[in-house]
This record gives structure tokens, C-alpha cells and sequence, in this order.
């Protein structure tokens, strides 16, 4: 379960100030999809950041199954599995090294490891690309190995920034039922995207931020009665459009 | 222990796959040999005091003593000269033509008009030519002294006034050249074999997206810090070593004593000069690390860096300029190891404890480097600059 | 040298006198600073600096005398090989008096070594022992033979030392103290003449402070000093004979033997006297020539393959009653052979005169060149001379094993070729080369430097390369008072020197 508490972020600079974050706050439950939805610059990754521990909220924490990622951010991360938002891979090692190298930074190690890491080939149906190495993979090759480094693990909340971006229908598809198997085991998933139909596919509740705050949140569908609208892209847009009926 | 293993693994195996950095950091390495034979044998050619030279002489047989005067001094007739230098002497055409009534006039005392024919202006030439006066003048002086005794003439009188020269500057040789280069040479390799890695495994890995994922992993940024230090290090002692074993197979192939420079690298010299260099290898990639992980960008960061390397090649200079070089410099970090290794090459015995000194000095403040640098990793700054 | 200096060398050295190989040896050792300085003939800065000792070793607290030291840097400035210590010959030469010429004759060596020049007692800057007033005498109008015991004795009543001080064992003591005084475990010494002598004394009383050693002309301590009649008759007659087998030389002078013999002849009944230009003021002088005079001027000319290119011309103006040549060659000596004739004798009567038996003399004496004559005037001094008694060790064969190379040339006129077979035969690990076209002292040449150069390196006597010594020319001599040679006889030496 992931918990975000009234999160204040600003970034200053000698020109301005930017406020990133202005009183975010969510809960993602375990055994849902929960996504996270808002315009470019409204805040997602800058959430995001704070909830890996990269960055340092100026007010509010978030917490990771309990435990306070500005406390404890190496035990805190140790229950997540990311999908960053830009994604890079080592490019000289292969496949398989790569995620034993995550696998055994998450402390893993002889024939456990071994089994995971044949497992989450084999669930990510990349058996064949195990060893070779990564440069020159297709966008979908490489976010197989980005999500397999992700999960090796087993972590049991599991964040995800923008993770369809660039990938064809096919690799979608794989990663939306990959995801959909981890929801179905429990896990925690949560999941920024702009991408309106992914989200209503795939998320159990909908998170809309905008200008750093929580602009609404629900189900699809009860974001879609909130705005008084059929599709979730209109609501949306609605929805951040006129944040002052959303509050009321 | 076991992330720190994983990383470390991790960061030597790219490393090793990245031919093109690795091909930067062992050039270094075979391409000092190489440097230094060079520049050894053009100073043996310049230093050797009598170089070949090859003279056409005609009617060489009326006057066979100046002839061997001449061998004596190293001045050959071109009837002689070995093939691959035939070229050479032919087109610079040195010629010396001895009449022949040499014995004749020798023995009547009348004077004798030998014509050295080359072209006076040609810079090569100079040398061969003041060399061949040279001896033509002592010669010819010789037999002009032992005239006058036989008469009984003190020789002395013929040189009523002679002039004591006293050089007061201090005597400098090739050795010390040669040692000051190698000794630059050996620093710049130190800081700049790691420096490809160094950068390609900070910066690099930011600009291909890498270094987040890695930083939102449940590992210390302190940990990852060593990992990639002791990759870096590591490139450069094993270039350092490369280098100085090259080296000093290279230095087999000159024959320094001619140019009165006495240098090898034995075994106990290696371990020395090891000793001193390995904690300037972490050193470098300490500083490399932090100077590329604050730039902007890969390019930035190798610009930057790079004016890092300046660094080391100019304290040995320095230090040669210094008169009264105060103590402290015996112990900071590169400039002690530069005094240091100065003594090694002069083959005088180590000073241990300045030695342990600089090393330590040296180490912690690598230590230090690696804490800021470890501490600046965990900063917004950094994590700002990743996108 | 500033304060800075004195105390940073001081500290070096006694940083070294810690070090635990120094420690058991000698707890008074002295710490020795050298100062830069400049010497004669030297244009670049050299270091000097002084070392007392005491006069008598068995009185350490007694009189100390300053025993001064020349070291010529290694170019290479490098500390890495081993020095060269230098001992002169004489005995008598101060070997600091001939730094510029080992700065030029040993420059190969110089390269990558420090050579360390040091005053015997008694020569130098070394408590010298000078007869100055034997220089005073003109050496045209007098002759050798009027020197009397009184002359001696005026000499010796200059000195006011203990004699017997200054003896060829104590000098070995002082060069070991100066060795230690420099901060060297180990070093390697060249011996040339007398310095071979010295150089022997030292491989006896410290073997372990020597490395190697170069013996060149050996005088080996069987052989007493003195003994020169057979030695210089043999390079006498070697003279001559290459002077019959060298074709302008023949020509010219074809009665070379007969003529010698003449004027000896004439000689003997009285001395000549004639009257010539000063050779050095130009001023109208007589010149007398006696037999010892004119015998020695020779003898001293076949020291040095240079000077005996003078000797056929020499006798021969000499028989047609011209004694300007012979003049000319006095002129060249005049102001001394920079010999220190007080310690000469000091030694030469001490340490070997007492050692020559009268069958010896007699056996010495029989040849054709001149006899007995070095002995007698030997003798004449010694006569006088204060006596002491070497140790009984002094006498002993050096039988010590260290790497030694000797060398000895086959035309020299005082150290033949026999004496250094002498040396070698009781020294184990040595080599004796031998030169044929070479007098006194075979390092004078540059192949002889190359040799001794490469000895020092490799330290294996025996596997040196000595081939430059075959292209050494024979001998060749001064045909006429222009000098030139004929040209018959290029023809046959040109094509040898051009296949080399």
C-alpha cells in the first residue's frame, strides 16, 4: 500500500519559484491498479520522485506499506518495483546480467535468485533475448527488460511512470496483462499515464492531479459521473479545468 | 557486501565491454614506451658526443695521420659509409680535398692548403663541420708545437695567456629531462587512463537514463560510489602497470649510458613506484567521479575533466621552479609523490615515512571526496539534473 | 653553500649512519659535507670538502690532519651505481691536482658515476710533503749529477711532521675513512702506477669496502720501486725496433742503435756543454748535457706513446751534435711533474729501497740503455732519507678475491707486462690484459677507458670485449724537424686503416 499525505514541493530557483506539489494526497490499496492522471507538468514525477526518495518533501511524507520513505528510503524502496519514466538500459551487459544486477541489489542471491530470474523471463515471454546484449533492443524489448528488472523482486507495491509511452500494441498488451497478474496476486500497482483509454482499461480507482494538487479521484466511471460526461478523456478534461466544482 | 559485489561486477564488466574507453586508458600505457624510446633516441643521437660523420676526401693518401686524426675523432671517409646512411652523406656532400704536395710542403714547413667544400649554411651540417675544423686546427697545431721543440722553443710561449672558465650553473643532464617526463607521464596516466570510464559510468549513465533507476534502488549512494571508484582506479593501475612493465622493456632497447643516464625498472622500483601511484589512481577517480557527476552533460563532463588532468602535469614543474620548496609539499597528495618519485629515478634510497605520509594524505583525501560525493548523490540537484 | 644546505647534507648522513649495515662498523665515524666548488681545469662545478684524521692511526686523539677530497658528479646526477675512487701514482701525484684531466680522459665513466678524487697525505691540499727548492734549479746549466746529500737534507729539514706517518698504509686508511665519511658501503677504485700500489694495500687491509678494482701498469708489492733499468731498456729497445720496421722511420734514421750509442760514448767522458737561446726567455744560455741528463730526458719520454714519436728524431739531432730537440723537451718538464718528491721519497726509501738487494741492483743494472742509473739517484737520496719500518703485513701477496682487471701496456718504460702477470697470478678472480702498442697507463686511450668502463658494468674480468685494442696503430714516429712522413709509405698503410 502506498500512502501519500499532503505532499508540498517547490523547486527554487534565482529567477522563480515553482511549486511542484501543493497538498497532494492518495492512497493506492493493495490489489489495485491505481493510476495517476494530470497534464504535463502537473506534478506526476515530481510524486513520484518523492515516493522513490529521490526528492524531499518540503511538507507532507509518503509512506510504503507503512514505512516513511524519508525514514528509511533504502527499506522503503526495498518494497517497491519501479518503471522510471525514462527508462535507459545498460547497454554492454545482456539481458539476463542486467536484471541479476538489480535482483542482487535487492539482496538476492544463489539459486533463489536463479529461479526468479528464469521465472520472470519466462513470464515475460523473453527467454530468447536473455542473452543478448541489450544495445539495439526494440522499445518493446527493452521496456520487457526495464519491467523485468522491476519485478525480479517480487516487490509488492509496484510504480510505474508513463510505462506505455513509445511502445506498439503488442507490448502493451503484454505489460497490461503482466500487470493485471500482479493486481490479481495482491500487489500494489500504481501507474501515471496521459494516456485516457489506458487508464480506464486497466485502473481500479483514477487519480487526477493538476497544478500539484489532487484535482479528483475514483473509479472511471464515478470520475465520468463527477463531470457528467460518457468518456473519461472529456471528464478529465473537465475535471482540471474547473477544479473549484470538483472541491465543492 | 553482497550489493556492493553486485555493483562492482556490474560496473567492471561494462567497463571491460567498452573497448573504446579501454582502448583510451591502455593507450596511454603502450603509447608511453613508445614515447619515451623516441624521444631517448633522438637525445642519444643529439647527446652522443661524436656522431658518425662521413666525409669525401681526395688525395686522402698524401696525408694519412690527419686522416686517422680524424678517424680518432669519429670523422669517416665516405668510401665507408654503411648503406642506409649512404643517401644521407651523399646529398649533404661534405667534401675535404688534401693536395698532393702535402708530405712535401710538410716537410719543407711551408704551409699547406687543405679546402673543406659544404654547404656552411645548412643547420645539420654544423656540427660535422666545427668537428672537422676541429680537428684540422689541433693537427695542425700538434705538428706547429712539436716544430718550435724541436728547436727548442718552450711551447709554452704560445700561450702566453690562458683563460680558467668557472661555470656557476648547476649542472643539469638528460637524466634529469628523462626523469621529469617519465614522471609527468606516469601522474597523466594515472589521472587519465580511469577518465573515459570514469565519466562514461557518471555522466554516461545519466544521459542514457540509467542512473535513476539505480538511485531509486534500496542501495547507498556510498556504496555505489565505491563501486564505480574502484572500477575506474582499477583501469588506471592496471594501465600504470602495463605502462611501467612496457617500459621497462622498452628501456632495454637504448643504451641510456651514453647519454650518461643510468635508468631501469627493477622489481623493487616497480613496487615503489606502485606504492606511490595506486593512491593517486583513487585519487583521480575520486575527483574524475565528482567533477562528472556535477556537469551537465557527457560532453561538459569530459570537457571539464579534462582540464582536470592539467593538474598533475604542471606540480612537477612547479616543484622544479620552487628554490625553497617548503615541507609541506613533501606530503600533499601529488606533489609529495612527484619529490618521491624524483628520488626513485635518481636512484636515491626511499624515504619511507614520506612516502607513508603522502599515501595516507593522499587516501584521505580520497576519503573525503568519496563521502561528498556520496552525500551529493542523495541530493535534489543531482536527482534535478537527471531529465 | 648556504646554512641550509651544511644542515640538510649533515642529516642525510646521519639518516645513513643509522641504517643497521653502517651501525656495527665504526661508532666515531665522521660526517663529511662537501661543498660546491670549482677545481682547475674543470669549467663545470665539481664538490669538495676535507676530512680529518689522525696523523698516527694508533693516536686517534693525537695531531689531526685535513685530508682533501674531490668528487666529480655523475652527469646522470643519479645515485644508482657505484663511485670510482681514483688513487694516484707517483707515489707523489695529488690526485685532485688531475681532476680535469679524469673529467675529460674518464667522461664515460663520469656519465653515470661520481669519481672520487683524493690527496694522499702528504701530496695536494693534503699536509703536502714539497721539496721546493729543488724546482729552483735551472735545468739547462745544471745536471743531475751535482745533487747532493745536502740538497736532500736541505729538503728535509722543511718538514716538521712525523715521516713516518706518511706511509702507503696509513693513505689506504685515510681513503676508507673518506669512503665511509661519504656514505658508501661499497666502492670501486682505479689504481694507475703506484696508485695500482695503493690500490693493492687496499684489497689487503679492506676487501669488503671494495667492489672491483682496476690495476693499470701494475707495480705490484714484490716488484720494488726502483727496479726500472731492465723495464726501460725493454721499452727502449722496442722503440728502436719499430722505428727499423716503420719504412720512413728507417729511412730517415737507419743507425738509430749506433748513434745512441755514440753520443753515450761521448757523454760518458765528460759532459757537453753548448750555447743556445733559452728555449722559454730567449735570452743567450749554456746548456749542458750530461749523460744522466740526457738518459732520463729519454727515459721520460717512453712513458707516453705521443712523446716517444720525439725520441729517433731526438738521438739523431743529438749525434749531429744539435741538442735544441733535447732543450725543447727539458723546457716542456720545467716547473715539475707536479710530483710531491717529499712523500716519493718518503715512501720509495721506507717501503721499497731497503727491499733491493745488491744481485737485485746488479741484475737491474745490466742492459744497454742506462744502466743502473734510477737506482742510484734512488740510492743517493735515501741514503739520507729518516727511516721507518713498514708493518710486517705490508710485505704480504694480495691474494683477495674481487673482481680485478689489470692492464698493462707493452711498451711501458717502469711497469712491464711481467709485473701485472704477477698480480694476476695471485689473485683469483682477476683478468690481465695486454696492450701492444701502448706505454705507462692503457686507460690513457679511449679504448682502454671503453674496457674499464665495461669492466664496471658487467664485474666479469674475464669476458670483457678487448678487440679495440688490435686496431690501436703501432707507433709511429716524428721523421724530420718539420715532421711529415714520406709518402712511400702511405701506400701501405692506407689500405689496413681503411678496411677497419
Amino acid at each position: 500500500m502506498i500512502e501519500v499525505n499532503n505532499l508540498h514541493k517547490s523547486f527554487v530557483s534565482k529567477k522563480n519559484t515553482v511549486k511542484a506539489l501543493d497538498g497532494l494526497s492518495f492512497t493506492a490499496k493493495d490489489g489495485e491498479i491505481t493510476g495517476i492522471l494530470g497534464p504535463n507538468g502537473a506534478g506526476k514525477t515530481t510524486c513520484l520522485r518523492t515516493l522513490y526518495g529521490l526528492l524531499r518533501a518540503d511538507e507532507g511524507y509518503a509512506t510504503i506499506d507503512g514505512i516513511k520513505v524519508t525514514e528509511e528510503p533504502i527499506e522503503a524502496r526495498k518494497l517497491l518495483g519501479i518503471f522510471p519514466d525514462k527508462f535507459g538500459l545498460y547497454e554492454r551487459l545482456t539481458a539476463y546480467e542486467q536484471i541479476d544486477y538489480f535482483a542482487s541489489i535487492h539482496g538476492m542471491q544463489g539459486a533463489n535468485k536463479h529461479a526468479a530470474i528464469e521465472q520472470i523471463l519466462q513470464d515475460l515471454d523473453m527467454t530468447e533475448l536473455a542473452h543478448r546484449k541489450t544495445v539495439g533492443f526494440s522499445q518493446g524489448q527493452r521496456m520487457k527488460v526495464t519491467l523485468a528488472q522491476a519485478l525480479v523482486h517480487q516487490p509488492k507495491n509496484f510504480v510505474l511512470d508513463e510505462p506505455t509511452r513509445g511502445l506498439d500494441v503488442m507490448s502493451t498488451r503484454i505489460l497490461r496483462n503482466h500487470l493485471a497478474k500482479f493486481k490479481e496476486k495482491g500487489h500494489c500497482i500504481l501507474f501515471s499515464s496521459h494516456v485516457m483509454q489506458e487508464v480506464a482499461a486497466l485502473c481500479d480507482r483514477v487519480i487526477i492531479v493538476a497544478n500539484g494538487k489532487l484535482a479528483a479521484q475514483g473509479t472511471p466511471q464515478e470520475l465520468c459521473d463527477l463531470a457528467g460526461e460518457k468518456l473519461l478523456e472529456e471528464a478529465f478534461v473537465k475535471l482540471i479545468g474547473s477544479d473549484e466544482g470538483v472541491a465543492a | 557486501m553482497m550489493q556492493l559485489k553486485a555493483l562492482m561486477v556490474k560496473e567492471f564488466k561494462e567497463a571491460f565491454r567498452d573497448r573504446r574507453a579501454l582502448m583510451v586508458a591502455m593507450s596511454m600505457a603502450l603509447l608511453m614506451p613508445v614515447m619515451i624510446m623516441v624521444m631517448l633516441k633522438v637525445a642519444i643521437k643529439e647527446a652522443v658526443d661524436n656522431p658518425a660523420v662521413y666525409v669525401k676526401y681526395t688525395g686522402e693518401q698524401h696525408a694519412p695521420k690527419l686522416i686517422k686524426a680524424l678517424k680518432d675523432e669519429n670523422i669517416l671517409s665516405f668510401a665507408d659509409v654503411p648503406e642506409d646512411e649512404e643517401r644521407n652523406w651523399n646529398e649533404r656532400n661534405i667534401e675535404l680535398t688534401i693536395p698532393e704536395s702535402f708530405a712535401i710542403d710538410m716537410a719543407d714547413g711551408k704551409p699547406i692548403e687543405l679546402t673543406l667544400r659544404a654547404d656552411f649554411n645548412e643547420k645539420s651540417l654544423s656540427s660535422p663541420i666545427r668537428r672537422i675544423k676541429e680537428v684540422v686546427r689541433d693537427h695542425s697545431l700538434l705538428i706547429g708545437y712539436k716544430r718550435l721543440l724541436v728547436r727548442g722553443i718552450d711551447t709554452k710561449l704560445l700561450q702566453p695567456i690562458k683563460l680558467l672558465e668557472q661555470d656557476t650553473s648547476l649542472p643539469s643532464s638528460n637524466a634529469v629531462m628523462i626523469s621529469l617526463i617519465l614522471g609527468v607521464y606516469l601522474m597523466m596516466a594515472a589521472f587519465m587512463s580511469g577518465l573515459p570510464v570514469a565519466i562514461d559510468s557518471s555522466a554516461g549513465e545519466r544521459e542514457r537514463n540509467v542512473l535513476e533507476m539505480l538511485l531509486c534502488q534500496p542501495v547507498s549512494t556510498l556504496k555505489i560510489v565505491l563501486a564505480k571508484l574502484s572500477c575506474a582506479s582499477a583501469i588506471s593501475i592496471i594501465s600504470i602497470i602495463l605502462m611501467l612493465f612496457l617500459t621497462s622493456v622498452a628501456m632495454n632497447f637504448v643504451d641510456l649510458t651514453k647519454i650518461g643516464a643510468t635508468f631501469s625498472i627493477d622489481a623493487n622500483t616497480f613496487v615503489i613506484l606502485l606504492l606511490l601511484l595506486v593512491p593517486i589512481c583513487f585519487l583521480a577517480a575520486s575527483l574524475q567521479l565528482l567533477f562528472a557527476f556535477q556537469a551537465k552533460s557527457f560532453k561538459e563532463a569530459q570537457s571539464t575533466v579534462t582540464m582536470l588532468i592539467m593538474a598533475p602535469s604542471f606540480i612537477p614543474f612547479a616543484l622544479m621552479l620552487m628554490d625553497d620548496k617548503p615541507a609541506w609539499v613533501e606530503w600533499v597528495p601529488i606533489s609529495g609523490q612527484s619529490l618521491l618519485m624524483e628520488d626513485v629515478f635518481k636512484g636515491l634510497p626511499i624515504d619511507w615515512s614520506a612516502l607513508l605520509f603522502t599515501s595516507v594524505a593522499t587516501i584521505a583525501l580520497t576519503v573525503g571526496l568519496v563521502l561528498i560525493l556520496a552525500k551529493r548523490l542523495t541530493s535534489e540537484k543531482v536527482v534535478m539534473s537527471l531529465s | 653553500m648556504n646554512l641550509k644546505n651544511v644542515l640538510s647534507t649533515s642529516l642525510l648522513i646521519a639518516v645513513i649512519g643509522l641504517s643497521p649495515n653502517s651501525f656495527a662498523e665504526d661508532i666515531s665515524e665522521q660526517k663529511l659535507t662537501l661543498a660546491s666548488c670549482h677545481v682547475k681545469g674543470i669549467r663545470q662545478q665539481v664538490q669538495c670538502g676535507t676530512l680529518a684524521v689522525p696523523e698516527n692511526y694508533t693516536k686517534p686523539d693525537g695531531v689531526k690532519i685535513d685530508i682533501n677530497i674531490v668528487v666529480l658528479p655523475a652527469i646522470d646526477s643519479s645515485k644508482e651505481n657505484l663511485p670510482f675512487m681514483f688513487l694516484a701514482g707517483g707515489p707523489g701525484q695529488a690526485a685532485t691536482e688531475l681532476a680535469g684531466q679524469i673529467y675529460r680522459g674518464f667522461n664515460e665513466i663520469r656519465k653515470t658515476r661520481d669519481l672520487i678524487l683524493i690527496d694522499q697525505r702528504g701530496t695536494g691540499k693534503s699536509h703536502p710533503l714539497q721539496c721546493e727548492d729543488s724546482l729552483e734549479l735551472d735545468p739547462y746549466t745544471s745536471i743531475p749529477e751535482n745533487i747532493s746529500v745536502s740538497d736532500v737534507e736541505q729538503c728535509l729539514s722543511l718538514f716538521t711532521s712525523d715521516l713516518s706517518q706518511y706511509n702507503s698504509e696509513n693513505s689506504i686508511r685515510d681513503f676508507d675513512a673518506v669512503r665511509a665519511a661519504l656514505g658508501h658501503k661499497q666502492v670501486h677504485i682505479y689504481g694507475g702506477s703506484y696508485g695500482t700500489r695503493a690500490g693493492l694495500v687496499y684489497m689487503r687491509m679492506f676487501p669488503e669496502s671494495l667492489k672491483s678494482v682496476v690495476l693499470d701498469s701494475v707495480g705490484p708489492i714484490e716488484v720494488p720501486i726502483g727496479l726500472f733499468g731492465q723495464s726501460a731498456d725493454q721499452s727502449f729497445t722496442k722503440l728502436l725496433e719499430n722505428c727499423q720496421n716503420e719504412q720512413s722511420c728507417s729511412t730517415q734514421y737507419p743507425d738509430l742503435t749506433k748513434e745512441f750509442a755514440t753520443i753515450k760514448q761521448r757523454l760518458s767522458k765528460a759532459p757537453v756543454t753548448v750555447e743556445i737561446d733559452h728555449p722559454r726567455l730567449g735570452t743567450h744560455t749554456s746548456f749542458t748535457i750530461s749523460t744522466i741528463k740526457f738518459l732520463s730526458t729519454i727515459q721520460m719520454q717512453l712513458y707516453s706513446m705521443e712523446t716517444r714519436t720525439l725520441v729517433p728524431l731526438l738521438i739523431h739531432q743529438a749525434y749531429l751534435g744539435n741538442y735544441k730537440p733535447l732543450a725543447g723537451l727539458i723546457a716542456q718538464g720545467e716547473g715539475g711533474m707536479g710530483i710531491y718528491v717529499g712523500l716519493l721519497y718518503n715512501i720509495v726509501c721506507n717501503e721499497d729501497y731497503p727491499k733491493i738487494s745488491t744481485e737485485m741492483k746488479a741484475q737491474d743494472a745490466d742492459n744497454n740503455f742506462a744502466k743502473g742509473m734510477s737506482l742510484d739517484m734512488i740510492g743517493l737520496v735515501c741514503s739520507t732519507w729518516p727511516k721507518y719500518q713498514p708493518s710486517a703485513d705490508f710485505y704480504q701477496t694480495v691474494k683477495a678475491d674481487i673482481p680485478t682487471l689489470i692492464m698493462s701496456g707493452e711498451l711501458d718504460p717502469v711497469t712491464p707486462a711481467s709485473n701485472g702477470d704477477k698480480s694476476h697470478a695471485h689473485l683469483p678472480n682477476s683478468h690481465h690484459i695486454i696492450s701492444k702498442n701502448n706505454a705507462h697507463i692503457v686507460a690513457s686511450t679511449p679504448c682502454g677507458i671503453n674496457i674499464v668502463n665495461e669492466f664496471l658494468e658487467k664485474q666479469t674480468p674475464k669476458e670483457l670485449d678487448e678487440s679495440c685494442l688490435a686496431e690501436i696503430p703501432d707507433e709511429s714516429f716524428m721523421v724530420g724537424l718539420n715532421g711529415g712522413a714520406a709518402t712511400l709509405d702511405t701506400a701501405n698503410t692506407m689500405p689496413t686503416e681503411a678496411k677497419e
